[in-house]
């Protein structure tokens, strides 16, 4: 029960992510989308390690049945690149806004030919 | 296949360096002379195992597993063919870039070295690894150091570039990995061998899922149209001598991934009979090779900024490796990687030398630029071999692939295919001669520049390399185009 819910949950979250991606022009707008994209992704990453009634991956006894410990260190890694990618692009945010003076991405330059 | 610990050292000397050039421009030390020499030092080390494979009898591919682990569990890093092919061009780019794009004199609000070195060791990873989870945090490393270097120089321009240029990367980053956790759950592995191996057994949805996500990242990631909006507007704010490694180092990295998914676990015979079973996949790449040659040159022909116009140029030749691509030959897919070699060295090539006359005119304007060749013979020279390669006319490496590519979508029954890809090059041709014409005859030329500036000469070396290779490269096209099979023939698990 737990695993479709989850799953549909992640799917709906990409969708809204897709959605405020191309409805949305504010910087900060943007970045919120990205992340909210990232956590569906996690969230799936995660689901792909449960087992129910499964044990931390901790050996203690040789019997128990424990989850599989592989996609939580990649959820581990995919939420490290998220913070850093976040990061970067609020800098570039305030930056853009310092010199620019908009946070709007259809009010920077229209570069043509 | 040998075992070595080889490849190991391309990530990890440049990886260790990125501190050490962040500390010594810290400690405002002069850190170029330092970082040049390092840089030059980690290319030659790419060049090792194409010269001990050729010239010495090394066999390829190198394996090393990460910490003694296997597959199953632990990363391996594989240097075969493809990427001794690959690297000692990708490396090349890397050191002439960072010398020719170096902000002589003012302070930079990004430190620029250290990105340079990431980059290096980013690459150098994407095209070694044979672990997807690995290859996705490469890519990001890649990402975010080539963002930085789009934005280094620090005006508004370049941070709402880099910021484009960000969005769009990520997005793609986000497809690649939801495709690596779909496959992920259809195999229970990560490695390509294992992948490959488990794939028959593995439930059809859920490959298809993840083979169609993760194109359709790296369709984001290479520009293909209709996912090709970001690129131009990246590169115009970008500094050019960072749009020409954009264009050479990161598209060649990405351009290697996608053939070790495609064709490595499934496009050519073997197990990737599921991939052309549960989807229409040559199909779609077809049809968005199709639109990303047609769209590429004709948006090329209208741009009057020199950065714009290679911008697009580029999407156009990635359309024509992906119709070619799609075709699921071997012979073809060789070709195919010819191309990319190719275009990796002429783009960077040309954005190097738009790169120099940039910061002489400091407009990257066709029309800002004319006369700019006209008392400079080595440069155009340089310039007009590399556009005449791009063209894809003899004599030149340009020509080779092309009528490499030509002639096996032909062979394969892709008339049309390559109907188009000629006529992308009867385009190009429009386009080139009109930017070389006013860029030797418009206007009144100007006084000769002063070479004291180390840059300009470092810009002539990387144009007598360019187009010193595309010459060579014409007479040895025959040899180049044999490592290609080869590495076609590794990838697709054949005769090592």
């Amino acid at each position: 029960m737990l695993a479709p819910t989850i799953l549909t949950g992640a799917i709906v979250l990409t969708g809204c992510a897709f959605y405020g991606l191309i409805t949305h022009r504010h910087m900060i707008r943007l970045v919120i989308c990205l992340n909210i994209l990232d956590s569906a992704v996690l969230l799936v990453i995660v689901l792909l390690g449960y087992e129910p009634d499964a044990a931390a991956p901790i050996v203690r006894q040789a019997d128990l049945q424990y989850v599989l410990g592989l996609p939580h260190a990649l959820s581990l890694t995919a939420i490290v690149i998220s913070a850093c990618t976040t990061a970067l692009m609020l800098g570039y945010a305030v930056r853009v806004h310092r010199l620019r003076g908009t946070v709007y991405v259809d009010r920077l330059t229209r570069w043509r030919g | 296949m040998t075992t070595s610990q080889f490849p190991v050292l391309l990530i990890a000397i440049p990886l260790m360096l990125v501190p050490v050039a962040f500390f010594v421009s810290q400690a405002k030390l002069s850190v170029r002379g330092f970082a040049i020499a390092s840089l030059g030092l980690v290319a030659m080390l790419a060049y090792a195992p194409l010269v001990a494979a050729l010239g010495f009898g090394l066999v390829l591919p190198l394996e090393a597993r990460m910490g003694g682990w296997g597959p199953e569990l632990g990363i391996v890093l594989m240097l075969d063919p493809l990427a001794a092919l690959l690297l000692p061009i990708t490396n090349t780019i890397i050191v002439l870039g960072a010398a020719i794009g170096f902000p002589a004199g003012e302070r930079t609000p990004i430190p620029y070295f250290p990105l340079w070195f990431l980059l290096a060791a980013g690459s150098n990873g994407l095209i070694v690894t044979s672990d997807l989870f690995n290859a996705y945090v490469f890519l990001e490393i890649i990402a975010i150091c080539s963002h930085a270097l789009v934005a280094y120089r620090g005006d508004g321009y370049a941070f709402e570039s880099a910021f484009k240029y960000l969005i769009a990367g990520l997005i793609g980053s986000a497809f690649i990995l939801w495709g690596i956790i779909a496959l992920f759950a259809a195999t229970g592995a990560l490695s390509l061998s294992v992948i490959v191996d488990r794939l028959p057994g593995a439930p059809p949805a859920l490959v298809a899922a993840g083979f169609s996500l993760i194109v359709a990242g790296i369709c984001v990631k290479l520009a293909i149209v209709p996912f090709h909006s970001w690129k131009p507007d990246g590169l115009t704010g970008a500094p050019p001598s960072s749009a020409g490694a954009i264009s050479g180092v990161v598209l060649s990295a990405v351009l290697v991934l996608m053939l070790r998914v495609l064709v490595g676990l499934g496009g050519i015979g073997g197990p990737a009979q599921t991939l052309s079973a549960v989807s229409p996949f040559p199909v779609i790449l077809t049809f968005l090779g199709a639109v990303s040659v047609v769209v590429g040159h004709s948006m090329a022909l209208v741009q009057g900024r020199l950065t714009r116009m290679l911008a697009y140029s580029s999407i156009g030749h990635f359309g024509a490796m992906l119709l070619a691509l799609a075709l699921v030959t071997p012979a073809a897919t060789a070709a195919v990687v010819f191309h990319g070699a190719n275009h990796a060295v002429l783009k960077s090539g040309l954005f190097f030398l738009c790169a120099a006359a940039a910061t002489e005119r400091g407009t990257d304007r066709i029309t800002g630029l004319s006369g700019y060749l006209a008392r400079r013979p080595l440069e155009l020279a340089a310039c007009a071999i590399l556009m005449l390669a791009l063209v894809g006319l003899p004599p030149t490496v340009g020509f080779a692939s092309k009528w490499a590519m030509i002639v096996e979508v032909v062979r394969a029954g892709g008339i049309v295919r390559a109907l188009l890809i000629g006529g992308g090059s009867v385009i190009a041709v429009v386009y080139y001669l009109r930017a070389l014409h006013t860029m030797i005859w418009d206007g009144a030329p100007r006084q000769l520049p002063d070479l004291g500036d180390p840059r300009a000469r470092v810009t002539r070396l990387a144009l007598v390399v360019g187009a010193g290779y595309t010459l060579v490269g014409f007479v040895g096209a025959g040899f180049i185009f044999a490592v290609a099979s080869s590495a076609v023939s590794v990838l697709l698990g054949g005769p090592q």
